[in-house]
């Protein structure tokens, strides 16, 4: 079914799933996030994406993070990467923001679609209901990290600048929360 | 006897009956009492008793709507249910709900730390939630919204006329400007006010002219106002102070004019043409159609009679910043302060106002003036004193083998203690941070298994990021990514911001193999790079140069590129690094995903690289030197290069993979990966190492949220090919959320081995189970532990073993 889908020219994209009535606004692009593993490989890497959007069910609005992880050796396993992202803590400017798991998959945000494609087969998503106030935070954030996993927790950092990220994000937090 | 069994038994039976009995006959606990109806005082009342008493923290909309939002916070006092029974869901329509127009109410208790309570009704109706405080009974009242009276309700307007009174003890106010016109918002004058003074217009008519007095006030004492008539008397030269006691002028001053400057005021158009317009005017928003989101937000400020001015002045505010107007978007943000300064969003507005301010002063000419306002965004929350989080866990670890009959073998029994801790104070100019990420690990093994405690420094750096400028620098151990760097390394990262779409980044420093290594003093690097972005609407880019040297010889020299694409349905990112002294590609990675059908999508990946990384320094392995200077002493610099060659051979992996949504619930997935390394030629004493390949494939399937929100079934299948071995494996992986605090993790692991190289083959079943607790925001308690049968069918001997593994641990937010 074709559903009804608007995109932005730049930064933030609207989406109204046909399904349900629910509109999802999401940043454009999330940002990546880098943790090396040389244990596997010289340039072995262990990828997270983050990206942010709103749920509006009929005037009802809450909001999610979503964490796609995934790695550059075959060798990280699925049920690793969901361990890790079970026990995930953001820093944003130092501040430890431990997140709650609210699901796996879309539909634990009420979606039937996925507000952010999966950037390849193998990964793994997760999702996170958070407040507005966490959203602001990240987003006006200067230094920001995650550090995923209990016992073998690992410390992920944004790839580089991540501008275009950083600017969908401080848009979204500027026009969709207030 | 007989009849005592027979008693006994008829006892059982009955209290089995009894138990049954009451299991059926007790309802299942409802955190919803009872919701009724009724009419009182002209409104009819909206009555809804919950089993725990509870506060109303917020509502909205505020006045009128067709949907009631009531945020509510649960106490522990419950009348015959457990305050956990407040989390959960459940959809309520009162008998007689036609009375007030109510269609149902949408009780929700999972989110976190409060409840929610949505009333939907058949058309838009006026209510008026009551606050009863901490109460049992939440009640509403309800009106037609046909019979609002928009006279009445222009008192929640803007433009509304306040009513002084002669009572009010005597305070002194600075009358700035007086003028037989309304004074525009660029008159206004923009400065930090004393607490509970306020700058607003008076309206006094004197010899049948209207005058507008611009003042600020109140003060308690005429010293304050002194004091302010003193910092204002360049800007405002005739400003003069006055007794507010409004003896000559009219007991009716003017609160700001602000809404109904923008212009006339427009007739009332009712309340769900003015939500439409909102809607409309927040897509625009979105879309970048920012004259438009302009002229709707306008046009929603001179309607008369709603309940959506204060939202509609913030982003008729940030529309006009968004679409460069600058002057007026400062204008409105004033007005918005104006009119609103207790709001909860008015410290927001202060610091959007305050960014505005500053990139305003740094003047137009200044390129990076815009790059500057995020930070100017920090700085305006002012200076802040130190702030310090820490982090910290501690998790137990043990190992253990068993072969045959043999004694069992502990390969691990260790604490694992890691501290985190962050300070950061933030000045008007300078943001300074510093950060310690360091762990220990304590042996408890002894003898010949044992090994020495040990220390890990991650991260230990301190950061200091100047926001008139544009400059950050971070000194001492830390980690990139980027720029060629490989990595974690002791040194320095400078960064500029030349621009919202441009960084300028140099580093120095030593590179690091491991948090549990010290400095590495032969090796040292120094390199440039930039970064881009977005250019081409989605595509950002960077490059880079970096040099790096061994005991004074050339290690490597990379120049190379990072490139990443995010469209709506497809993404492409890689990078590329060339070693231009070896005139060898180092390494390139390229990844690209493509999404269709909605539900389906598509990735390929490959992976070129020397392994391990193309250096000079690679020429040690496999040679009797502790350090690079003694190969420097046997090698020449061409034999060395010749022998590092000869260590790195090139790894090439290919990755392709599919995934497809069957249902929102249901996923399947496969991937395909193929990937070989060169044969490393025998040279320098070192044994040729002959060419692999390895093979891997991959399919499962995931069900989520089946049975609970959050739960995930996952069942998978793989195989992998390599010189040594095939192996077949499936595995099942189920978590399982209880409550909004524990998690639970049973999973299963079967492998079948096939070994080439003698023939044999091997079972492996590994049953594990892993357990989270989640106490609060600021503590996690984590257990896993599992078990791991293997048997080995060999020519000779069965080859029995039996492991386990245990992990316990917790971490700490302070």
């Amino acid at each position: 079914m074709q559903s009804g889908c608007a995109t932005a020219p730049t930064n933030i994209v609207e989406h109204l799933d046909p399904d349900t009535g629910v509109t999802t606004t999401n940043v454009a692009r999330p940002m990546q996030f880098v943790h090396a593993t040389p244990a596997y490989g010289a340039h072995a890497r262990q990828l997270m994406q983050l990206g942010v959007f709103e749920v509006n069910r009929s005037g009802h609005y809450r909001y999610f993070v979503w964490l796609g992880s995934w790695g550059t050796s075959p060798t990280h396993s699925a049920a690793s990467h969901r361990d890790q992202l079970e026990s995930v803590v953001l820093f944003a400017d130092g501040e430890p923001l431990s997140l709650s798991l609210s699901g796996w998959a879309s539909n634990s945000a009420g979606l039937t679609r996925p507000p952010f494609h999966r950037p390849v087969a193998s990964a793994v998503e997760a999702y996170y209901e958070v407040t507005p106030d966490v959203l602001r935070m990240i987003a006006t954030s200067t230094q920001l990290s995650i550090e995923a996993g209990g016992a073998d927790s690992r410390r992920f950092e944004p790839w580089d600048a991540q501008l275009a990220a950083r600017r969908d994000l401080n848009y979204f937090v500027e026009t969709v929360l207030r | 006897m007989a009849f005592d069994r027979k008693s006994h038994w008829a006892s059982i039976a009955m209290a089995i009956a009894g138990l049954l009995l009451m299991t059926s006959s007790v309802p299942a606990a409802s955190p919803v009492i009872d919701a009724s109806i009724s009419s009182a005082n002209g409104a009819t009342e909206i009555r809804v008793r919950l089993a725990c008493r509870f506060e109303v923290l917020e509502y909205v909309p505020r006045v009128s709507g067709d949907r009631l939002r009531i945020q509510i916070q649960a106490t522990s006092l419950c009348d015959g249910i457990s305050p956990a029974s407040m989390r959960t869901k459940t959809l309520i329509r009162p008998s007689n709900a036609s009375a007030a127009k109510l269609m149902d109410i949408d009780y929700n208790g999972m989110h976190a730390g409060s409840q929610e309570m949505t009333l939907v009704f058949e058309e838009p109706v006026i209510f008026d939630v009551i606050d009863a405080g901490v109460s049992d009974e939440l009640i509403i009242r309800v009106r037609d919204a046909r019979e609002r009276t928009f006279e009445n309700q222009a008192a929640r307007a803007p433009a509304s006329r306040v009513t002084t009174t002669d009572s009010k003890p005597e305070k002194y106010v600075v009358n700035l400007s007086s003028s037989r016109r309304r004074h525009d918002a660029s008159e206004w004058p923009v400065f930090d006010l004393l607490s509970g003074a306020r700058i607003f217009e008076t309206e006094v008519r004197i010899a049948e002219e209207v005058w507008y007095r611009l003042r600020v006030g109140e003060f308690e004492t005429i010293k304050d106002a002194e004091a302010l008539l003193a910092r204002l008397k360049g800007s405002y030269p005739n400003a003069w102070i006055q007794r507010s006691r409004r003896s000559t002028e009219p007991a009716t001053t003017i609160a700001p004019q602000f809404a109904a400057s923008t212009d006339t005021e427009l007739p009332a158009i009712g309340l769900a043409r003015v939500d439409e317009l909102m809607a409309t005017a927040r897509k625009s928003m979105i879309a970048h159609e920012l004259s438009q989101a302009v002229q709707i937000y306008t046009k929603v400020l001179r309607v008369r009679g709603h309940d959506r001015y204060e939202e509609a002045q913030e982003y008729l505010a940030l529309a006009r910043e968004k679409n460069g107007q600058k002057a007026h978007a400062k204008a409105e943000y004033e007005r918005y302060l104006a009119l609103y300064p207790d709001s909860e969003s008015a410290p927001r507005i202060r610091q959007r106002l305050a960014t505005l301010l500053a990139v305003d002063r740094r003047g137009a000419g200044d390129s990076s003036a815009a790059a500057a306002a995020t930070k100017h965004q920090q700085a305006a929350k002012g200076a802040s004193a130190w702030r310090t989080q820490i982090y910290a866990s501690q998790y137990y670890r043990r190992d253990a083998n068993q072969l045959n009959d043999e004694d069992e073998v502990v390969s691990q029994s260790a604490l694992y203690s890691d501290i985190n801790v962050d300070a950061r104070r933030r000045g008007k100019r300078f943001d300074f941070s510093s950060r310690l990420s360091a762990g220990y690990r304590n042996d408890f093994l002894e003898g010949a298994e044992a090994s020495a405690d040990e220390l890990r420094v991650s991260y230990a750096y301190i950061d200091i990021d100047d926001a008139k400028t544009g400059l950050r620098g971070r000194l001492g151990r830390q980690s990139r990514h980027d720029g060629g760097i490989l990595g974690r390394f002791d040194g320095l990262h400078m960064a500029y911001q030349a621009s919202e779409l441009f960084v300028v980044n140099a580093v120095a420093g030593l590179p690091v193999a491991t948090s549990a290594d010290g400095v590495d003093s032969e090796r040292s690097f120094v390199g440039g790079s930039v970064d881009f972005g977005p250019v081409l609407e989605n595509l950002e880019f960077g490059a880079f140069i970096l040099r790096q040297d061994i005991s004074g010889m050339l290690d490597r020299q990379a120049v190379g590129t990072e490139f990443r694409y995010f469209g709506s349905t497809a993404s492409l990112w890689g990078h590329i690094d060339y070693d231009t002294e070896y005139d060898e590609l180092g390494s390139a990675f390229l990844q690209g995903s493509w999404r269709f059908f909605e539900r389906s999508s598509v990735h390929a990946s490959i992976d070129l690289r020397h392994s391990p990384f193309l250096s000079a320094g690679n020429a040690m392995i496999g040679q009797p030197v502790d350090s690079f200077s003694e190969l420097q002493v046997l090698l020449t610099e061409s034999e060395i290069r010749s022998l590092s060659l000869d260590r790195s051979p090139l790894t090439t992996a290919y990755t392709v993979g599919v995934s497809h949504a069957l249902s929102p619930m249901w996923q399947v997935n496969a991937d395909a990966n193929w990937s070989s390394v060169e044969a490393a030629p025998a040279s320098g004493g070192v044994d040729e190492l002959p060419a692999s390949d390895y093979a891997y494939y991959s399919t499962n399937v995931v069900g989520t949220s089946l049975f609970r929100e959050g739960d995930l079934y996952m069942l998978g299948f793989r195989r992998s090919q390599s010189e040594s071995a095939s192996v077949s494996g499936t595995n099942l992986d189920v978590r399982i959320p209880l409550g909004s605090a524990w998690r639970i993790n049973p999973r299963l692991r079967v492998d079948y081995r096939e070994m080439k190289r003698d023939g044999s083959d091997e079972w492996v079943l590994t049953p594990g189970f892993r357990m989270q607790y989640r106490g609060s925001r600021k503590f996690r308690l984590e257990l896993e532990m599992g078990k791991q049968y293997s048997q080995r069918d060999m020519a000779t001997q069965v080859m029995d073993r039996e492991s386990y593994f245990l992990s316990v641990g917790y971490q700490v937010f302070f």
